[in-house]
């Protein structure tokens, strides 16, 4: 951003040039549709047809213009007549309307397009899926399924491991970014407060990057990315010695033997 | 009586109302008050709280709109100057009720309250609320969260993954920015949820955020617990919802603490009742009435006129109020009790600004309600979401259901005969904006390109805040609310097409950074689609 101080005036006339020129009229070639949830019973769609068409129908009355809307209880991958669905004749005039929907808590789709005398569609656009709310409480569960904190740490462990991963591969020539971005995603997972340990783990993986040119590429791997996640996640104090052993190819077995080692307790 | 917790949350935001290209604008007035009635006393209740060393708990979302007002230049110079002209008010007011004296004492009651504002907000604030704000969160007292950036409706913007995604990202790099931390909470904007929104939350490092009471009650499988505890989503994300009579007991217009005769009335305000060429330096265009915040006149009730506020009585039963309250509360934990297997909890979010704004005396209920739920008789234990789940680390797995806490907990009141009519346009906006991401991503930092496709990020997550489509439902400034989302469309198509044609013009783009100077260091390239987003 700019540090130019403008005068009032002078804002004023750029605000106000803006607004007078202000157009936003939809592309006049493309046809479009879009849904926007409104209650368990009813939807917003929104859509333009293209002026071309528009002025075809206009003086056309062997098509009709419909929108067919698709539901399910899954998001839908397929819009086709084996879906529950229903069409509606729309208003040539129209560009938007409130539509009621038959079934609350379904995925909602559809497309636009034109009908013919033989019920033939031609889709002219699809629109986006949307989720109606549902209306009201389920039946009583009698099981409910809780969280259990092993759940809870292994699905941090692999979003950690997810996002460790993406960044080596993404930037594996970059040392310094690589740090930056392992920094981030330890600070992510863990105390936001804590950067002298994210920043100390950092070091030390990239540490035992070596020197030589031919073996960058291949360094960072993943036992080295799980030994990392593990150490963040039990938050022990950083031991050096211990950690860039774990990274020594000849010492695999320490790393899968260190269940009973006080370093991951 | 059984132990249980008591979350209260205060949810902070204005839209971000900045006219630089005028001397003063009116709805500006709006950040002015809210400072003058709502922050500095909430601020000064933490103050007292943490003088006497309650161990309080309390949980303050600020919109990054807001945090931005609070920290930009031209809009604290022109509050001084709004309170400097209330001080000048108040003396008049003291020189006009001198037969009066039940009249006067208020007068001076004014004139004192803007004079300890001023000094408060000046001297002991030294002009940054925000750094105070982050005091009580440093104390460990004050839970600070955020919510999204603009505000944003996000079921309403879903069409797009990527504006949703922005206006949580962007969220959470201004708080960052502001206070050098992540937030671990989100407040969603309406507590507007829709499925899949918990997955953007948690990718962003959010662990809770909360619905209104059928975002858990309606949830898949049925909550077992209701909403005295809080749901976790298939991520691990957790999600509390809003107590429905924790709710009712200060938000029901019939029955609600606020509307007590008691009470000052919100509408009796001297803008209103005084003849107009005494108030007209004070007035919109020196003939327009609007609210000065002096007002005369309780509640009262009843279809005779209104009565003289009594501070002391009004005082007295803010202090009643907040004893009722916590009873109410422990009577709700006393009977779910059985039928929980831990200490239920209850949510009770409210919008910050009901507190010294709409409700006068609110702040004093809340410091009452905060003293008293930490007594050691007391079984009844404040917390923040953090808390509880640091205690109740693993809850019941579900999935919560679309909600807003808005009018018959949907979105009718953001889609309607008043306000539809913008949808078309932020969608076609999100769509070109990911079309210029991906097409100039390669733009050199710091050129012309990349700061007017910034500045056009700006005017579209302008463009976004749910407060406009409110706006020209609940009727009150449809104009200026109809002038603001045109305006923003309107920038962000001009720079949209000068960039398309190569034709940016400094001297506009200039201008435009100037007047919408806000998230000073987001980046266009993020609105590139990700490779899960369609």
């Amino acid at each position: 951003m700019t540090n130019t101080n403008l005068t009032s005036k002078q804002l004023l006339e750029i605000s106000q040039g803006i607004r007078c020129g202000f157009n936003d009229d939809p592309d006049s070639t493309a046809a479009e549709l879009f849904f926007l949830p409104v209650d368990p019973y009813h939807l917003h769609a929104f859509w333009t047809i293209g002026d071309q068409l528009l002025t075809n129908l206009l003086s056309e009355d062997t098509v009709e213009l419909v929108l067919k809307f698709y539901w399910n209880e899954n998001q839908l991958s397929e819009q086709d007549d084996s879906t529950c669905n229903f069409n509606l004749s729309i208003n040539l005039f129209q560009s938007q309307q409130s539509i009621r929907l038959p079934v609350d808590d379904r995925y909602y789709s559809g497309v636009i397009g034109l009908l013919d005398q033989s019920q033939n569609l031609k889709v002219l656009a699809r629109s986006n899926t949307i989720h109606v709310p549902r209306a009201g409480m389920l039946p009583v569960n009698h099981k409910p399924q809780f969280a259990t904190a092993a759940a809870k740490q292994s699905f941090v462990s692999n979003s950690m491991k997810k996002e460790l991963t993406n960044v080596v591969q993404d930037n594996r020539i970059d040392e310094e970014l690589i740090h930056s971005k392992i920094m981030d995603v330890l600070l992510k997972y863990g105390d936001s407060n804590n950067t002298m340990d994210a920043e100390l783990l950092a070091d030390l993986f990239i540490a035992d990057s070596g020197n030589s040119q031919e073996t960058k590429s291949g360094r960072f791997n993943e036992a080295m990315i799980d030994a990392l996640i593990k150490q963040h996640l039990h938050r022990q104090d950083i031991d050096s010695d211990v950690f860039n052993s774990l990274f020594n190819p000849q010492l695999d077995t320490i790393i899968t033997n260190t269940s009973s080692h006080t370093f991951y307790q | 009586m059984q132990k249980g917790f008591l979350g209260i949350v205060l949810h902070a935001h204005l839209p971000y109302v900045r006219h630089p290209e005028h001397p003063s604008f009116f709805e500006e007035n709006w950040l002015f008050e809210a400072i003058t009635e709502c922050y500095i006393p909430l601020l000064n209740v933490l103050d007292r709280l943490h003088d006497d060393q309650i161990d309080y708990r309390l949980t303050i979302s600020l919109s990054p709109t807001l945090m931005t007002m609070l920290r930009d230049d031209l809009l604290l110079s022109r509050y001084l100057n709004h309170l400097e002209k209330l001080l000048e008010l108040a003396d008049k007011e003291i020189l006009r009720t001198r037969k009066d004296g039940n009249y006067q004492i208020l007068a001076r009651l004014y004139r004192r309250h803007f004079s300890r504002t001023l000094d408060c907000f000046k001297n002991r604030y030294q002009n940054d609320l925000l750094t105070v704000f982050d005091k009580h969160h440093q104390a460990g007292n004050l839970e600070l969260i955020t919510c999204a950036a603009t505000h944003g409706l996000l079921p309403l913007l879903s069409t797009s993954q990527s504006a949703v995604r922005n206006q949580v990202d962007i969220a959470i790099a201004t708080y960052q920015q502001m206070f050098g931390r992540a937030p671990t909470g989100f407040w969603l904007p309406e507590c507007a949820y829709y499925p899949g929104l918990e997955s953007v939350l948690g990718d962003a490092g959010i662990n809770y955020f909360f619905t209104d009471t059928h975002g858990i009650m309606h949830a898949s499988p049925r909550p077992d617990y209701g909403v005295y505890a809080p749901l976790e989503c298939d991520n691990h994300v957790s999600v509390f919802a809003r107590n429905p009579e924790a709710s009712e007991q200060v938000w029901s217009a019939q029955e609600g603490y606020p509307g007590d005769f008691d009470y000052r009335e919100y509408y009796s305000d001297i803008g209103f009742d005084l003849d107009l060429d005494y108030l007209s330096p004070y007035m919109l265009d020196a003939d327009i009435r609007i609210q000065t915040g002096i007002k005369y006149h309780r509640i009262t009730g009843g279809n005779d006129g209104k009565e003289i506020y009594q501070p002391r009585q009004a005082y007295n039963k803010a202090l009643l109020h907040a004893q009722d309250f916590i009873d109410k509360c422990q009577q709700q934990i006393d009977r779910v009790s059985p039928d929980i297997d831990r200490p239920p909890l209850i949510v009770a979010p409210y919008d910050a600004e009901l507190f010294g704004h709409w409700w006068f005396e609110g702040p004093h209920w809340l410091e009452q309600v905060l003293r008293l739920a930490n007594k050691q008789d007391n079984a009844l234990e404040a917390v923040s979401c953090d808390d509880y789940l640091a205690v109740y680390p693993c809850n019941q797995v579900a999935k919560p259901s679309t909600s807003t806490w808005g009018d018959q907990g949907y979105f009718s009141y953001w889609v309607n005969e008043s306000n539809d009519w913008i949808y078309p346009h932020l969608h076609r906006a999100s769509i070109k904006i990911e079309a210029l991401a991906s097409a100039f991503k390669d733009a050199p930092a710091g050129s012309l390109q990349e700061r007017a496709l910034n500045q056009a990020v700006r005017s579209l997550l302008l463009a976004q805040a749910s407060d406009w489509p409110f706006i020209m439902k609940s009727g009150t400034t449809i104009e200026y609310a109809t002038k603001r989302m045109t305006d923003q469309l309107a920038r962000f198509n001009y720079l949209h097409d000068t960039i398309v044609n190569n034709q940016i013009d400094e001297h506009y783009l200039s201008g435009l950074e100037q007047m919408d100077a806000i998230f000073p260091n987001l980046d266009f390239r993020d609105y590139c689609p990700q490779k899960n987003e369609c």
